[in-house]
C-alpha cells in the first residue's frame, strides 16, 4: 500500500483549510446578509403596516383629543403620541350617535403601540397591539388647513404628519381628518 | 490504469453553492413579498382615492339632481374604477357607500369602501345650556343650570342658584357700530371672492378702517352670502403699512362659520379669540383668507357709491407672501365694527355656586367651584386659583345667523297653511297670522313653519317633529309673540339628536316686552330669540335657551345635551347636501 507522502497531506491540508474557510465566509456572510434583509423586510412591512393604520385611523376619526384618562394613565396628545377620537360603531358597523372610541398611538420604548379603548356601547375590541419593536423614532406633527399647512397645538388640527423611523427605514405619510 | 480515488472538492462546491443559492432566494422571495406588500398598500391608497371621489361626485350630483341621483354601478377612472350606491336614510339625509377597485369590479386586487352621511341641512352647534346676548341674564330663586352659560352681558341672580358647568360673561359690546358702511339700491353690487374672477386671483380680501375711539374691537359684521359649501373663514384685523395689510402685524382674529351663511345677503357676526385695543383715528384693515375653489365661494356686497370715507378694500392672491401683492378696487365692502368698553358683571344674592370656573370682568357674592378670571372681584369665595387682571372674555356669535331664519323662512314661502288640527300633521309652510291653540292637543310638524303673527299655546300641548326627519331637527319661526301656559312639550322625532326648536325673531329691544313667555311647570323644549327676552317660568325643563336676554324667575332646570353640539336641520331652498361630521368611515 501507498501511503502519502508528508507534502501531499500538508497540500491537502492547506487546500481544505482555506477551502474550509472560503466556505465559512460564504456561510457566515450569506447567513448575516439573510438575517439583514429579513430584518429589513420585516420593518418595511411593519412600517407599511403602521403608516396605513394611523392614516385610515386618522381620516376616520372626529377629532384629536388633547388627553385620554384611561384608568390611572393619561395619553396626551403630542410629537410622541397621538390620541383619536373616533365614533363608537354597533355590530353592524354603523356608528353608535355621540359615542366614541379613543385610538391611543405612541412610543413606549422601542416599541411602537396601538391601543384602542372602546366605548360600552360600541362593537370595538379593546386592543393593545405592537407595530415594531424597533422603533427608533416617533414624530406627530399636527397642521392646520392652510395653504401651506401651519403647525398648530392638536386640539386645533386638521391634519396630522407622521414620520416614523425604525432601525433601517424611515417613512413619513399625513393624513386629514376627514370626520372634523 | 485508472484512477478510482474519489475527490471531495465537489461535494464542497455543492454546499457552498446550496448555502448561497438559498440566501439568493430568501432574498428575492423576500424582496417579492416587500415589493407585492408595498403594491397592496400603494392600491389600496389608490382604492381609497377612488371611492373618496365617488362620494364627491356623488354628493356633487345630488345636489344638481335635487337629491334623485341613486349612484352607479361602476364608473372607470384613472387606474381603477368606484361604484357607489345611495339610501334615503330620511327626508333630508341620504347615505352614501362608494367602492373604489384597481383595477376593475371583478378582477379586484386591491378593494377599499367608504361611506358616509350627507344631509341637505344646516348645522347648527348649540355649546351651552343658556348663550345669552348683550341683554344678559337674570336668574331668580332656586334655578339649576346643567352645563355651561356663556353671557354677552351681565349675569345677576337672586338667591339659590346653582350653574354646574362654567360661567362666562363677556366683556361689553356697544349697542351701535363705531364704523359701518353698507349701500342702497343699484349701487349694491357682488363682489365674488374665493376664486380666481376675470384673471384675478380674489383669494385674500381686506376692508381698512379707522376706529373713532380708542377702545377694544369686540365684534364685526360683514355683509356676505355663499354660493356652494365653502369652509369656514379666518378673519383677521391686522395693522395698516403704508395703505397695505401688515403681514406681520396680525392683531386678532376669529371664525366666520360657513353655516351662518346662506345663498342670500345677510349680516354675520364674528368674534374674534382676544377683544383686541385699537387706536382712534388709525387706519386697521379686517382680512378673510380663502383658498381657491370654483364651486364653493363667497360673495360680499359691496357699494358702488362708496359712501364710506375712512377705508377702501384691496385684494391679494396671497396675504402671507414674502412680499404680498395688494391691489386697490374702487368700492366699499359692506361692514359694520362694534367696540367694547361697557363693563359687565355676574353677581349673586345668597348662595350662588358655580361647580367649575367663573370668567368676568366683575364677580360679586359667588361660591365658585374651581378658578375665578376677573379684574375686580367682592365678597366671593374660590375653591381654586384666582386670575386677577384677567382680559374680559370676547362675546360669543350666535349659533344661528338672520340669513338662516330668513332661509327657513324662504323654504315655508312655497305653501301656505290653514289653522293646525288637533292630531293631524302641519306643514311645512307659512301660516299668516296669529296661531291659537287649547288644551291637550297634539300636532304633528312637518319643518319648516313659519308663523307671520303670534302664537299661543294653553296647557298640555304636544309638538312632535314627524318621524320621517329621523335623527335631524326641525324648525318653527315665529315672527311675533310666542306664549306657553303650562306643561306644554315640543319634541324631536326620539331619535339621536333630533330637536323641534322654536324661534322667533320678535325684537323685545325696542319695548322691553317678552318675545318668549312660557307658564309654570312641564314645559320642555328649545327656545331661540336672538334680538328677545325670553321667559322660561317655573318649575320647566329645557335641552337649551338662546336669547338677547333671559330672565328665569325660579325653579326652573335648564339640562343641556351634548348631542345638541351637532344639530343638523333641515335647509331652505339655498341648502345643498354635505358631509355629516362624524360619519366618515372605511370599510
Amino acid at each position: 500500500m501507498k501511503g502519502l507522502t508528508l507534502a501531499e497531506v500538508l497540500i491537502a491540508m492547506g487546500i481544505s483549510v482555506v477551502v474550509g474557510g472560503l466556505l465559512l465566509i460564504i456561510i457566515v456572510n450569506s447567513a448575516g446578509l439573510y438575517s439583514q434583509q429579513s430584518a429589513k423586510l420585516t420593518e418595511g412591512l411593519s412600517i407599511n403596516e403602521a403608516t396605513s393604520k394611523v392614516r385610515d385611523s386618522i381620516k376616520e376619526s372626529s377629532a384629536i383629543e388633547v388627553s385620554f384618562l384611561s384608568g390611572s394613565t393619561t395619553y396626551t396628545s403630542g410629537a410622541t403620541q397621538l390620541v383619536l377620537k373616533v365614533s363608537a360603531i354597533d355590530s353592524s358597523k354603523n356608528i353608535i350617535a355621540d359615542n366614541f372610541d379613543y385610538f391611543v398611538f405612541f412610543q413606549d420604548g422601542s416599541k411602537l403601540r396601538f391601543k384602542t379603548f372602546p366605548n360600552t356601547l360600541s362593537s370595538r375590541l379593546a386592543q393593545n397591539q405592537i407595530f415594531s419593536t424597533l422603533l427608533g423614532s416617533l414624530d406627530f406633527k399636527y397642521l392646520n388647513s392652510a395653504n401651506p399647512p401651519v403647525e398648530v397645538t392638536p386640539a386645533n388640527a386638521t391634519k396630522v404628519r407622521i414620520s416614523i423611523t425604525l432601525k433601517q427605514n424611515t417613512a413619513t405619510s399625513e393624513a386629514n381628518l376627514r370626520n372634523d | 490504469m485508472i484512477n478510482k480515488e474519489k475527490g471531495q472538492i465537489l461535494v464542497v462546491v455543492f454546499v457552498a453553492l446550496g448555502v448561497v443559492l438559498f440566501t439568493v432566494l430568501s432574498i428575492v422571495a423576500g424582496a417579492q413579498v416587500y415589493f407585492q406588500n408595498a403594491n397592496y398598500s400603494l392600491e389600496a391608497e389608490k382604492a381609497i382615492a377612488l371611492a373618496e371621489a365617488g362620494i364627491d361626485k356623488a354628493i356633487t350630483a345630488l345636489n344638481k339632481t335635487s337629491g334623485s341621483f341613486s349612484g352607479e354601478s361602476e364608473t372607470v377612472l384613472g387606474d381603477g374604477t368606484y361604484s357607489v350606491t345611495i339610501t334615503s336614510k330620511d327626508v333630508a339625509t341620504k347615505i352614501i357607500e362608494a367602492t373604489g377597485y384597481i383595477p376593475s369590479k371583478d378582477k379586484a386586487r386591491a378593494k377599499r369602501t367608504i361611506k358616509i352621511t350627507a344631509s341637505k341641512g344646516v348645522g347648527v352647534s348649540f355649546v351651552y345650556g343658556i348663550q345669552v346676548g348683550e341683554g344678559g341674564l337674570e336668574l331668580g330663586n332656586n334655578n339649576q343650570v346643567q352645563g355651561t352659560i356663556y353671557s354677552n352681558g351681565n349675569i345677576t341672580a337672586g338667591n339659590n342658584n346653582l350653574i354646574t358647568g362654567d360661567a362666562w360673561v363677556a366683556g361689553g359690546v356697544q349697542p351701535n357700530p363705531d364704523q359701518q358702511t353698507d349701500c342702497e339700491g343699484s349701487n349694491c353690487q357682488d363682489y365674488i371672492f374665493g376664486k380666481n374672477v376675470n384673471g384675478q386671483n380674489r383669494l385674500d380680501i381686506a376692508q381698512s378702517f379707522k376706529p373713532s375711539l380708542t377702545e377694544t374691537l369686540n365684534k364685526i359684521s360683514i355683509k356676505i352670502k355663499k354660493q356652494g359649501n365653502p369652509s369656514d373663514l379666518t378673519v383677521r384685523i391686522m395693522r395698516d403699512d403704508d395703505g397695505k395689510p401688515d403681514k406681520n402685524g396680525v392683531i386678532t382674529n376669529g371664525t366666520l362659520f360657513s353655516n351662518l351663511v346662506t345663498g342670500e345677503y345677510g349680516w354675520i357676526d364674528v368674534t374674534f379669540n382676544t377683544s383686541p385695543q385699537l387706536l382712534a383715528e388709525t387706519r386697521y384693515w379686517l382680512m378673510i383668507d380663502t383658498s381657491a375653489d370654483n364651486s364653493n365661494f363667497w360673495i360680499w356686497q359691496n357699494d358702488l357709491a362708496q359712501s364710506y370715507t375712512r377705508g377702501s378694500p384691496a385684494f391679494s392672491a396671497d396675504w402671507s407672501a414674502k412680499n404680498p401683492n395688494w391691489i386697490n378696487f374702487a368700492v366699499d365692502l359692506s361692514f359694520k365694527t362694534f367696540m367694547g368698553g361697557t363693563i359687565t358683571s355676574i353677581r349673586g344674592g345668597s348662595d350662588f355656586k358655580v361647580n367649575n370656573d367663573v370668567h368676568a370682568n366683575t364677580i360679586e357674592n359667588l361660591t365658585i367651584g374651581k378658578d375665578a378670571y376677573f379684574q375686580t372681584i367682592i365678597n366671593s369665595t374660590v375653591a381654586g386659583n384666582k386670575h386677577p387682571s384677567s382680559a374680559d372674555p370676547p362675546p360669543k356669535v350666535f349659533p344661528i345667523s338672520e340669513a338662516n331664519a330668513m332661509d327657513w323662512k324662504n323654504q315655508a314661502q312655497a305653501n301656505s297653511l290653514t289653522t293646525p288640527v288637533c292630531g293631524l300633521t302641519w306643514g311645512p309652510g307659512k301660516y299668516t297670522g296669529n296661531v291659537t291653540i287649547g288644551n291637550n292637543c297634539t300636532i304633528t310638524i312637518k319643518s319648516p313653519i313659519w308663523i307671520t303673527g303670534n302664537l299661543s299655546l294653553g296647557n298640555s300641548n304636544i309638538f312632535n317633529l314627524d318621524s320621517s326627519f329621523g335623527s335631524t331637527s326641525g324648525v318653527v319661526v315665529v315672527d311675533g309673540i310666542v306664549t306657553f301656559g303650562n306643561t306644554n312639550k315640543m319634541q324631536g322625532t326620539g331619535i339621536g339628536s333630533s330637536l323641534l326648536m322654536l324661534l322667533t325673531t320678535y325684537d323685545s329691544r325696542v319695548n322691553g316686552q317678552a318675545a318668549i313667555d312660557i307658564g309654570n311647570t312641564g314645559n320642555t323644549g328649545v327656545f331661540y330669540a336672538s334680538t328677545g327676552i325670553i321667559q322660561p317660568g317655573n318649575n320647566n325643563q329645557y335641552k337649551e335657551l338662546t336669547a338677547w336676554k333671559i330672565t328665569l324667575s325660579n325653579n326652573s332646570i335648564i339640562n343641556y345635551e351634548t348631542g345638541l353640539s351637532s344639530t343638523l336641520f333641515t335647509s331652505g331652498p339655498s341648502g345643498s347636501y354635505t358631509l355629516v361630521k362624524g360619519t366618515y368611515q372605511v370599510k
